[in-house]
C-alpha cells in the first residue's frame, strides 16, 4: 500500500452511544466537582465557626479586677433624721474638704492645722479627683507638719508620697 | 486577543464554575473533530479510538482549569491530550504483546480482518512515533485535506518548505511503519 493510502482516514460510522455516554460521564464529573467545591466552602465556614467558638470558650479568662470605691462622706442635712436626738453615741460631724481646708487655715495649732490640711488633701484626691486642690493642701500640710510626719508611710497617697520624696531630695541637696 | 481566545476563555471559566450548558455546547462542537482526529491517529481502529476518546474527554474535563486559550485552541489542547493517551495505549499494548506469545497452531489461521487490524495497529504505532512537527503536517494534509498552499499559509512557511517537510514526514512514517 502507498503512504497516501495508509495515511488517508477510512470512512467509519460515528459511535453515537459513546458520544452520549461520554457526555453524561463528563457532566457527572462537572457536577461532582461543583458539589465538592460547595462542600469545601461549607467546610471552611464550619471550621471558622467552630474555631471561633473554640477561641471564645477555651481562651483564658483574665481575673476580674475588683475596684473598691469608698463612698464620699456626705454631711447630713440639718433637720434630717440623723440630727434627731438618739440614745447612742454622738455622731462625728463630717466636713467637706473645702471646710476642712478652711478649718485648717483658721487653726492656730500647727500640728492640728497640718492634720486637717492632710485630711482635706486626701479627700480632694480620693473622692473629687481635684489634683490642684489636693496639691495645695498637701503643700500646706508639709509646711506645717512635724519632721516625723515628713517620712513616707504606707498610708500616704501617691501624690503625697511624691511630694514627700521631692522634699527629701530638696533637703538632701 | 482574538475572538477565539475570548470565547474559549469564557467557556472555560463557565465550565470550571460548573456550568453544564456551557460544557454541553463545547462538547457538541468539539466531539466530531476530535473523533475524526483520534480515528485517524488510531488507524481507524474503532475500539482503540473509543478507549482513547473516553480517556481524552475525562482527562479534559478533569483538567479544564489548566487549559489556556492564549496558548492554543481547545481543539489543539484536546488533540494534545489524545496524542498522549494514544502513546500510553501503544506502550501498554507493546508490553502486553511482549508477554503473550502466539501459539503455534494459530500462526496459520490469519484472516483478512486480522490483517486489516494488524495494519491499522501498525499505522497507529507509526503515527505515535512521529515527531510532533511531522504529525501536524500529515494531519493537515490527510485528515483535514488542506492544500500545500493552505498549510504553508497556516505554518508561515513557503510551499516548497512544506512540500519538503511533507516528504520527510512521509519517509519517517514509512520507516516507522515498516515494509508492507
Amino acid at each position: 500500500m502507498t503512504d497516501d493510502e495508509l495515511l488517508t482516514p477510512k470512512p467509519t460510522t460515528a459511535n453515537e452511544s459513546l458520544k452520549a455516554e461520554l457526555l453524561a460521564r463528563t457532566e457527572g464529573r462537572l457536577r461532582f466537582d461543583r458539589r465538592m467545591r460547595f462542600v469545601g466552602r461549607v467546610g471552611i465556614c464550619a471550621f471558622c465557626f467552630v474555631a471561633g467558638l473554640g477561641v471564645a470558650f477555651l481562651r483564658p479568662v483574665p481575673e476580674p479586677t475588683i475596684l473598691y470605691v469608698q463612698a464620699p462622706p456626705v454631711a447630713d442635712a440639718p433637720g434630717s433624721r440623723s440630727d434627731a436626738p438618739t440614745n447612742g453615741p454622738v455622731p462625728r460631724v463630717v466636713l467637706s474638704p473645702a471646710e476642712l481646708e478652711l478649718e485648717a487655715e483658721k487653726t492656730p495649732v500647727k500640728a492640728e492645722s497640718a492634720r486637717r490640711f492632710r485630711e482635706a488633701g486626701d479627700l480632694y484626691l480620693s473622692y473629687y479627683a481635684d489634683y490642684k486642690a489636693a496639691l495645695r493642701c498637701y503643700r500646706n500640710f508639709l509646711d506645717d507638719a512635724d519632721p516625723a510626719d515628713l517620712r513616707i508611710t504606707p498610708d500616704d497617697t501617691w501624690l503625697l508620697t511624691s511630694l514627700k520624696r521631692a522634699r527629701e531630695q530638696e533637703s538632701a541637696q | 486577543m482574538t475572538d477565539r481566545v475570548w470565547r474559549e476563555r469564557g467557556l472555560r471559566d463557565a465550565v470550571a464554575a460548573g456550568d453544564d450548558a456551557a460544557w454541553r455546547a463545547w462538547y457538541e462542537a468539539e466531539y466530531a473533530p476530535l473523533e475524526a482526529y483520534v480515528l485517524w491517529r488510531c488507524g481507524s481502529l474503532r475500539d482503540l479510538a473509543d478507549d482513547v476518546l473516553q480517556d481524552t474527554w475525562l482527562t479534559a474535563v478533569r483538567r479544564i482549569r489548566r487549559f489556556d486559550p492564549a496558548a492554543g485552541s481547545f481543539h489543539g489542547w484536546l488533540c494534545g491530550i489524545a496524542g498522549n493517551v494514544i502513546r500510553n495505549h501503544q506502550r501498554s499494548r507493546r508490553r502486553r504483546s511482549a508477554r503473550q506469545e502466539p501459539l503455534n497452531g494459530e500462526l496459520g489461521r490469519v484472516d483478512a480482518g486480522a490483517i486489516d487490524r494488524e495494519r491499522s495497529e501498525r499505522i497507529a504505532a507509526a503515527l505515535a512515533q512521529l515527531p510532533e512537527r511531522y504529525e501536524t503536517v500529515l494531519r493537515m494534509k490527510y485528515l483535514e485535506r488542506r492544500t500545500v498552499a493552505e498549510i504553508a499559509n497556516e505554518c508561515g512557511e513557503t510551499e516548497k518548505a512544506i512540500e519538503s517537510l511533507l516528504s520527510r514526514a512521509r519517509s519517517a512514517f514509512r520507516e516507522a511503519y515498516g515494509d508492507d
